[in-house]
């Protein structure tokens, strides 16, 4: 007995050392490729590439069937919405068809065909997610108001006319008067918007079509039905039968080596349980369709049996071995084995029931595929298809939580109550999004192993994500033991004492730092780079990233047919939308009836005069013959907050990859003197939908507020597009293939065609005041001194780089690339390389990231969205810091003590201006210890107090208007310093401003 | 040995093979948990040398940025963030036109900016010259007024100011100086 197993563990340390010296020792044959289930293009039929079939214009995107072209009040551009919009409001039901989710541990593909696929993991830098927004909701209202009589009457909240003899209006801005409406978006019919397409676009369109538009089928994606019925829409002039030039194009470049290993790997990826178990759909070889799963896959080839004339003669296995045996040409051509030819082999190689054997158990595995594993292999698409996760968000904030708990028992929603199980709604909502496709696109592009862009670009990627401490695949911390060709193998307990020694000892102190301060820190804020499997980004982390975007980039774009990404809630997305008292308008319309009326019989004869009683008061009143009812019309439009789309970060890099990137990206690599052509334009996913809700009296949308009954309330703009991050993947694949790649004879890609508007060679096209314009439409003209200071001087420096990073700041922030023109001046000169912050380098930012921040500094600064100059000037100081305010140094003196023209806190600084800093203390000796009772140099800057914050300040209006801004002085030159007043010579951040602005619309 | 001195190195000992059993067990999320079992490049990891960070060069009249990491690395960060995120959903608060004894008027304005630390707060008090640091100036006294009223709105929510990370402007003088003020003036006790 201890001989035979003696032997036996001799064998198989035979079988494993000749499979491995074999494996090394022999060149990997050139591979025949298995071409049974490539499609071939007939010869002979030569017909155009079928054109994509792109709807109707509208705006800047375009409609598909079912879809109308419409212009909401509020929006900046048309957009396609459905026909007819769901809408709760007349009780019609919205309640969107979600795929459930797939058990735990499986999947399908293609995602969401019969359920969605679980997220593993994701990004925790939530500050990298690249934000986009769903235009805000635009809410109505409309109610009759009396005199005296119920609830705001005009005596308490008019504004406006007020009738013959009638009360003086009271005004009206309190907090009483404000009408509130709770306003909701149900997100849950949103799409990705693009990348792959939906079970429904992939039984509509043809394989062609689906290549052409889709960046998943382009490069990675394989058709999901090869027969010559799948392409009946197929517009190609060739008998409806595929052409398929456009499909898979980056499988195809791949040598069949790779292709064989990458399937190997993804099938031993679900086989150890490190990605789910998808199911997915295959033709065998009678033309019938089946399902399989990637881990049934692997357990039938995993018994493949393949013999030949060399050493060791027999494989078993070969295809999901990985690295694949070098036979594995061999195995692929033998997927649709025949098992008598097996037989024979065996005999005449005398391998006896060393090989029988597992050829009973291969041909026992294999009839579950009916004798052929070939479709199932061919069809088999060897990427990661767990989604990713994407959050939609919105924010409350004081204001809104104010209403929202004062109407307690109005602003409710009666209709969700159902769904939420209580009708009081959340007012911070996030959503939390299933992104289908984009970790197998992420993968193919950019995996270490068998990704495009490393097979093309290696050193570039290097270049990229080589980081001191090895490769990191993203700029949010990931390495590379988060890509899923190193998440094979879960660390056993001794490994974990290994890794923890080896911390130990390579940092004994930091370990036990890390260890004390990680007690009590939840574990969410101990993840870096990505949350663990199966866990999510909390709540508050999210949340904390929330801005309020406004105005919405409308698409330019192709609406694409897009697998929904299952949003999942706590609660839709509601929020208070507030009409304050002053913003209601009151209309005067008395219902007046006349005070004799004639009456007369059935026969209109035996008419008598009647009187109507009409007794004076401050409610009624008698005028021309008519008695007359004091009454108002009030209505009022408001917007709401508008929503954040969280991309995740991965979609940011397969833009960089695909097209974005000047130096290594695909599109850049193929084409490395190509000119751009491609507008980088948003994503338009299908709807978001907002509504009204309603409280339980009889189920009408009211208005809440103390003006209860007969008021109605409406969203103007039911339904909005959720924007994605941009479509410049998509376009430029597309382009490439098919415009740029193919005769011009041949192009038939409607694209190809597209004019786009001319390149931009001016500021003014860039910048052009129009959002300036919403603040103050006729600003006080600068002085001449400042018009020819900006003319000669500022002016030549507005290159197209820095005006189209204020222009693209304001997009996104509202604040007027003319003010962040003037911010950048006063910093930096207006020089690309410096920052608007404080003139300094810019240290890998852009400048547009640059301008977005100082927008949003300023915003915050100004408690909000600028609307007034008053708002700006002082916003403007306060960004500056304000401490050049000549009003503040109206006290001055001369000190005899500030001999130099510092006059600082060191006594080093009088002699020494690098030494003039902040101490805290004055030091003894120091000129700011004896001077004490004012600014120690005397000055005069008589136009004190200014009429609004920043005013006096230098920074911001020198030069602006004479004579207050003619002359202004610069107080404080160094931190903490008082120095000499010295005349500013340059013209303020707000005069450049406003000179900018008065040179682009004159 | 002395027993004085046998039972701290005890102690110590123990408390390390503790830590180390609970570093094992404990679910390790700031660690990858999985190998490398395929190698991802045949060569080895290729080493960056860092590009030297430009010298800033200041500007007479253009106040420094405030440096916003030496902020973030003053206070830990977790424990910050959990105070902040006690205030969060109420942000912006804005008080404007605050009168102070000192006959100054401040606006004080608690906010939140995406830019920041994730785990730092702005609160600011405009109106003030941050240049006069003199503990007894007017500046000083409505700074401390003026932050004592924006304490209130940080009570009303519970939060720790201790333990927070807070972002006075985005100058650096102002910065300074608001720390100092806030030290001297004990205004987080």
């Amino acid at each position: 007995m201890k001989k035979l197993v003696l032997l036996l563990l001799c064998l198989f340390v035979f079988y494993l050392f000749g499979v491995d010296s074999i494996s090394a020792a022999t060149p990997t044959p050139t591979p025949t490729a298995n071409t049974s289930h490539t499609p071939s293009v007939d010869a002979g039929v030569d017909g155009p590439n079928p054109a994509p079939p792109i709807g109707i214009p509208c705006g800047k995107t375009v409609c598909l069937e079912g879809e109308v072209c419409t212009k909401f009040p509020g929006d900046v551009d048309e957009h396609c919405v459905p026909d007819p919009i769901p809408t709760n409001a007349a009780g019609e039901k919205f309640n969107p068809v979600l795929p459930p989710q797939c058990p735990a541990g499986t999947g399908v593909f293609p995602p969401n065909s019969v359920c969605w696929n679980e997220i593993i993991n994701t990004q925790t830098s939530i500050r990298e997610y690249d934000h986009t927004c769903i235009y805000e909701p635009v809410a109505e209202y409309s109610d009759d108001r009396w005199l005296n009589r119920g609830p705001q009457p005009f005596n308490q909240c008019g504004i406006g006319d007020s009738g013959p003899g009638g009360p003086p209006a009271p005004g009206g801005d309190t907090y009483e008067c404000a009408v509130n409406m709770l306003v909701y978006t149900d997100v849950r019919d949103a799409e990705l918007g693009g990348y792959a397409p939906s079970t429904l676009a992939e039984a509509s369109y043809s394989a062609d079509f689906l290549a052409q538009n889709y960046l998943y089928n382009s490069l990675f994606g394989r058709p999901m039905n090869l027969s010559s019925s799948y392409d009946k829409k197929n517009a190609a002039l060739n008998n409806g039968y595929p052409t398929r030039e456009a499909y898979r194009t980056y499988w195809r470049l791949l040598p069949a080596a790779n292709q064989a290993n990458l399937r190997s790997f993804v099938m031993n990826s679900a086989h150890d349980d490190q990605m789910d178990n998808f199911s997915f759909n295959y033709i065998d070889s009678n033309g019938m369709k089946k399902s399989t799963s990637f881990k049934k896959l692997f357990d039938a080839l995993s018994k493949q049996v393949i013999l030949f004339w060399h050493f060791p003669f027999i494989r078993i296995g070969c295809l999901t071995q990985y690295p694949v045996c070098p036979e594995y040409a061999q195995a692929i051509r033998e997927l649709k084995p025949v098992f008598q030819d097996i037989r024979n082999l065996v005999r005449d190689l005398n391998l006896g029931p060393l090989a029988t054997i597992p050829i009973d158990i291969y041909e026992g595995a294999i009839s579950a595929f009916g004798g052929d594993l070939d479709g199932p292999y061919a069809a088999f698409v060897p990427l990661d298809f767990n989604s990713m996760r994407g959050y939609i968000l919105k924010k409350k904030d004081t204001k809104e939580e104010s209403y929202y708990e004062t109407y307690y028992d109005e602003l409710v929603d009666e209709y969700n109550s159902g769904r939420y199980g209580r009708n009081k709604p959340l007012l911070t909502n996030i959503s939390y999004e299933h992104l289908p496709y984009l970790s197998a696109i992420y993968q193919g592009l950019l995996s270490p192993k068998f990704g495009m862009i490393p097979a093309l670009q290696p050193q570039a990627i290097i270049d990229k994500w080589a980081t001191e401490s090895g490769i990191s695949d993203y700029r949010a911390g990931n390495t590379p033991l988060t890509m899923p060709e190193v998440r094979i193998a879960q660390k056993n307990f001794l490994q974990r004492i290994v890794d923890e020694a080896v911390a130990i000892i390579s940092d004994p102190l930091g370990w036990i730092a890390t260890n004390i301060l990680g007690i009590g820190t939840p574990e969410d804020y101990k993840k870096v780079g990505y949350t663990e499997n199966g866990t999510d980004n909390p709540r508050d982390r999210i949340r904390s990233v929330y801005d309020n975007p406004r105005g919405c980039p409308l698409p330019t774009s192709y609406h694409l047919l897009a697998p929904k990404t299952v949003p999942i809630s706590l609660d839709d997305h509601h929020q208070v939308i507030t009409i304050e008292g002053k913003r209601v308008q009151w209309a005067y319309d008395p219902i007046c009836q006349p005070l004799e009326q004639q009456k007369c019989d059935k026969n209109g004869q035996n008419c008598t005069t009647e009187y109507i009683d009409c007794p004076v008061s401050p409610e009624t009143y008698i005028e021309g013959g008519m008695c007359c009812t004091r009454h108002w019309q009030v209505s009022g439009r408001e917007h709401g907050k508008a929503l954040d789309v969280l991309n995740n970060p991965k979609q940011t890099d397969i833009r960089e990859v695909v097209a974005a990137n000047n130096s290594y990206s695909f599109y850049k690599t193929m084409l490395p003197a190509g000119a751009s052509k491609i507008t980088d334009a948003a994503i338009d996913a299908y709807e978001a939908f907002h509504f009204v809700s309603y409280s339980d009296r009889g189920g009408t949308v009211e208005a809440i507020g103390p003006n209860d009954g007969g008021s109605s309330s409406k969203v103007l703009n039911p339904a909005e597009p959720v924007n994605r991050i941009d479509n410049f993947s998509q376009d430029t694949i597309h382009m490439l293939q098919n415009c740029w790649t193919v005769p011009e004879t041949l192009q038939n890609s409607p694209r190809c065609k597209i004019e786009f508007p001319p390149e931009a060679t001016s500021s003014s096209s860039l910048c052009g005041g129009e959002a300036f314009k919403k603040i103050d439409p006729n600003p006080a003209a600068p002085s001449a001194k400042a018009t020819d200071f900006f003319v000669s001087t500022i002016e030549p420096t507005l290159s197209d780089e820095v005006i189209s990073a204020y222009a693209e700041a304001e997009k996104q922030t509202g604040v007027p690339c003319e003010v962040l023109a003037g911010i950048h001046f006063e910093e930096g000169d207006n020089d690309p390389k410096k920052d608007l912050q404080s003139g300094a380098p810019l240290n890998g930012r852009s400048l547009t990231e640059s301008a977005v921040q100082a927008a949003e500094e300023l915003k915050g600064k100004a408690g909000g969205d600028i609307t007034s100059m008053d708002q700006l000037a002082m916003a403007l100081s306060y960004y500056n810091g304000g401490g050049n305010a000549n009003c503040q140094a109206s006290s001055s003196y001369n000190c005899p003590s500030a001999t130099s023209d510092q006059c600082g806190m060191t006594a080093a600084c009088s002699t020494n201006t690098s030494a003039c800093t902040c101490t805290g203390t004055a030091e003894a000796g120091s000129c700011r210890a004896a001077c004490t009772a004012g600014f120690p140099y005397q000055f005069s800057y008589p136009y004190c107090p200014p009429s609004n914050i920043g005013y006096d300040d230098p920074y911001v209006v020198n030069w602006w208007q004479s004579p207050q801004h003619d002359e202004m002085y610069l107080l404080y030159m160094y931190d903490c310093t008082q120095t000499r007043p010295q005349i500013h010579t340059r013209p303020g951040s707000l005069t450049v401003a406003i000179n900018l602005f008065l040179s682009e619309t004159k | 040995m002395n027993k004085k001195i046998l039972i701290p190195i005890i102690s110590v000992i123990i408390l390390f093979f503790v830590f180390l059993l609970i570093s094992i067990l404990r679910y390790r999320s700031e660690r990858p948990s999985f190998l490398e079992t395929i190698p991802l490049f045949s060569q080895p990891t290729p080493k960056v040398t860092r590009t030297i960070v430009p010298t800033i060069t200041t500007i007479p009249g253009v106040p420094n940025q405030t440096n916003l990491e030496s902020i973030a690395k003053a206070k830990d960060s977790t424990k910050s963030l959990v105070e902040k995120n006690k205030i969060f959903d109420a942000l912006p608060i804005r008080e404007e036109d605050f009168s102070t004894s000192a006959n100054i008027k401040t606006t004080i304005n608690i906010y939140n900016l995406l830019y920041d630390p994730e785990s730092a707060l702005r609160v600011e008090i405009y109106g003030i010259n941050y240049n006069n640091q003199d503990i007894n100036s007017k500046d000083a006294l409505a700074f401390k007024e003026s932050f004592l009223k924006a304490k209130q709105f940080f009570s009303k929510y519970q939060v720790n100011l201790n333990s927070l990370q807070i972002i006075y402007g985005n100058r650096q003088y102002i910065q300074d100086t608001a720390t100092y003020w806030v030290k001297t003036f004990k205004l987080l006790d």
